[in-house]
């Protein structure tokens, strides 16, 4: 096991923790998308390149797009602290 | 594979990652949005570009050569459009934009 | 619910008070709702459009509204904790607001929604054992891993005679010179198909959930909606996409074609196919991709490609399985028109896996409450 591969499952774990403790459900979708990204390095790294192709287009793009969406659509994008969030409260 | 390419290509990709290096504390150091995004997308369109030929003088091969420009072509069509975009969804939206930089009234 | 979170029972019960309390500061709100609906009073008929069960709440009186809100004060105490949890069902406090108090649900949501919360006893106890649980678990499957054969290892139990027949007798048997498609088409292909129609439940499942009526001629549409319809308002985005998306395409069809021979295949390419759709979609809007591709037809392309695949293995079993001839033949290995029916499986799959992205994403888009 090389130095860069210990590098990326050091992330890979950094990330998988990290999306537990997020609070902001737009950061955790973005680290989740970034732990995928991270696994497809790997897959290729484990000599599987057809799981690396399809974990960078479902976990990367896809899966961030529909979580993204729908974060949209139940208005959990806006979050405390900006300006009309406080007007209204 | 010669002397010139090895030093060639490495030399290439130490800028290329010099310059991501940038890019990341650019993004840490800078504030605001829009600063931000630039930072991110010129360095990147620039330091992909400088790995791509780093990584051509290893390779080496034409049919490697040309998956890199073409990886390389793909990346500055679609890094500059996606910035353009995060910065227009920013300007749109923020009705305090004048507080963080000079807006210029467009007709 | 951070009107109910401020302490625990005492909001709960005073909630119905809050509306009144608070009537002044309500057209704040309505301006802020103008992001989803430019009109400020027709945002209540919008509203209405939706929710059936809200015109029933306005029936009722203020006091009527009163009397729900005590009713729920019988669980005031965890209601509270549970609010912090949950935003939805912020939803249903929505509707003990009086009648002459127009508020667009959308605003409804929390803004403060982590205030500290006094536990009680059994909770933490519930946290503690959380906690532990969790690192046993994580212990339990480190230990796992850790004596786990190395990756690659010849000792380990993987590596039978299974295995090894598919290695050496692969090509032979199925004609793909890329393992992987071999056995995921051909030795294993139940298990492929499977798959597909997991993809395809899913789709239908989103349909039932999300498809919604169309709209009623002469109702005002909503910024969102516009965005949808036109895609980004942006030129150059517009332009790059233009450019991009056919290689997008092309790119996507060369990894499902040429799935038997390289990494890659129908799950891959299939991936791909959608990405570009919904990028297409994206910038372009619905106006854009309804003239080519819609959910209805999705749902055909992926009935076509299951049914397609059904058949041809059905075939495929009927005839090679029980080692009588197949009249396919294998062709050459590694040219395009070899092995067999892995070629046709694989755009039956690409096909299945293409529709079911852009479904998914076209109906999550045209959804709206």
């Amino acid at each position: 096991m090389t130095l860069i591969e210990v590098l990326l499952l050091v992330f890979l774990v950094a990330c998988a923790v990290s999306v537990f403790f997020i609070k902001r459900l737009l950061n955790a979708v973005i680290v989740f998308m970034s732990y995928s990204s991270i696994m497809a390095v790997l897959w290729i790294s484990l000599e599987s390149p057809d799981l690396a192709i399809t974990e960078a287009a479902v976990g990367c793009g896809v899966t961030t797009m529909l979580f993204i969406l729908t974060l949209k659509k139940i208005n959990a994008l806006r979050e405390e602290g900006t300006d009309q969030d406080e007007s209204t409260i | 594979m010669g002397q010139f390419r090895l030093i060639a290509g490495t030399v290439f990709i130490v800028a290329g990652l010099f310059i991501f290096g940038v890019a990341v504390m650019g993004l840490f150091r800078l504030r605001y949005v829009l600063n931000r995004v630039h930072v991110a997308a010129k360095c990147d369109s620039l330091a992909i570009m400088l790995v791509c030929i780093g990584l051509m003088f290893y390779a080496g091969d034409p049919g490697s050569i040309l998956k890199l420009l073409l990886i390389t072509a793909f990346v500055w069509l679609a890094n500059p459009v996606a910035s353009h975009l995060i910065c227009k969804i920013e300007v749109e939206t923020n009705d305090h934009l004048e507080d963080e930089c000079e807006v210029e009234e467009l007709p | 619910m951070s009107l109910l979170s401020e302490d625990g029972k005492k909001t709960v019960l005073s909630f119905g008070d809050w509306v009144n309390a608070n009537s002044p500061e309500i057209p704040p709100e309505i301006d802020y709702a103008k992001g989803g609906d430019p009109k400020g009073p027709g945002a209540h008929g919008h509203d209405d459009h939706g929710h059936e069960d809200h015109g029933h709440e306005d029936h009722g009186h203020d006091d009527h509204g009163h009397e729900e809100a005590h009713g729920h004060d019988g669980h005031g105490h965890d209601d509270a904790h549970g609010h912090d949890a949950h935003g939805e069902h912020g939803h249903e406090h929505a509707h003990f607001e009086p009648h002459e108090i127009v508020m667009p649900k959308r605003e409804k949501k929390p803004k403060v929604k982590r205030e500290k919360v006094q536990l009680t006893g059994v909770e933490h106890s519930y946290r503690v054992f959380a906690v532990i649980s969790g690192i046993l678990l994580a212990l339990v499957l480190l230990v796992t891993v850790a004596t786990l054969p190395r990756f690659g290892s010849a000792d380990a139990p993987a590596v039978n005679e299974v295995s090894r027949r598919y290695l050496e007798q692969g090509l032979t048997d199925t004609g793909a010179v890329n393992a992987v498609a071999g056995i995921i088409l051909d030795y294993r292909a139940f298990d492929t198909l499977g798959e597909s129609v997991v993809l395809f439940t899913a789709t239908v499942t989103v349909i039932f959930l999300l498809q919604q009526s169309k709209r009623k001629n002469g109702e005002e549409k909503t910024e969102d909606e516009v965005d949808v319809n036109t895609g980004v308002r942006s030129l150059p985005a517009k332009v790059i996409i233009g450019i991009t998306f056919p290689f997008i395409l092309l790119y996507g069809i060369y990894v499902v074609l040429n799935g038997h021979l390289s990494p890659g295949g129908g799950f891959s390419g299939g991936t791909i196919l959608g990405g570009g759709l919904i990028l297409c979609h994206m910038v372009n809007g619905e106006r854009f991709t309804e003239r080519f591709i819609t959910v209805k037809r999705c749902t055909q392309i992926m009935a076509a490609g299951l049914f397609v695949y059904i058949g041809l293995k059905t075939y495929s079993i009927l005839t090679g399985a029980n080692g009588a001839a197949s009249a396919i033949p294998l062709g050459t290995p590694g040219s395009i028109f070899s092995a067999g029916l892995i070629l046709p499986l694989n755009i039956c799959v690409g096909l299945v896996v293409a529709c079911t992205m852009y479904a998914l994403y076209n109906l999550f888009t045209s959804w709206r409450s």
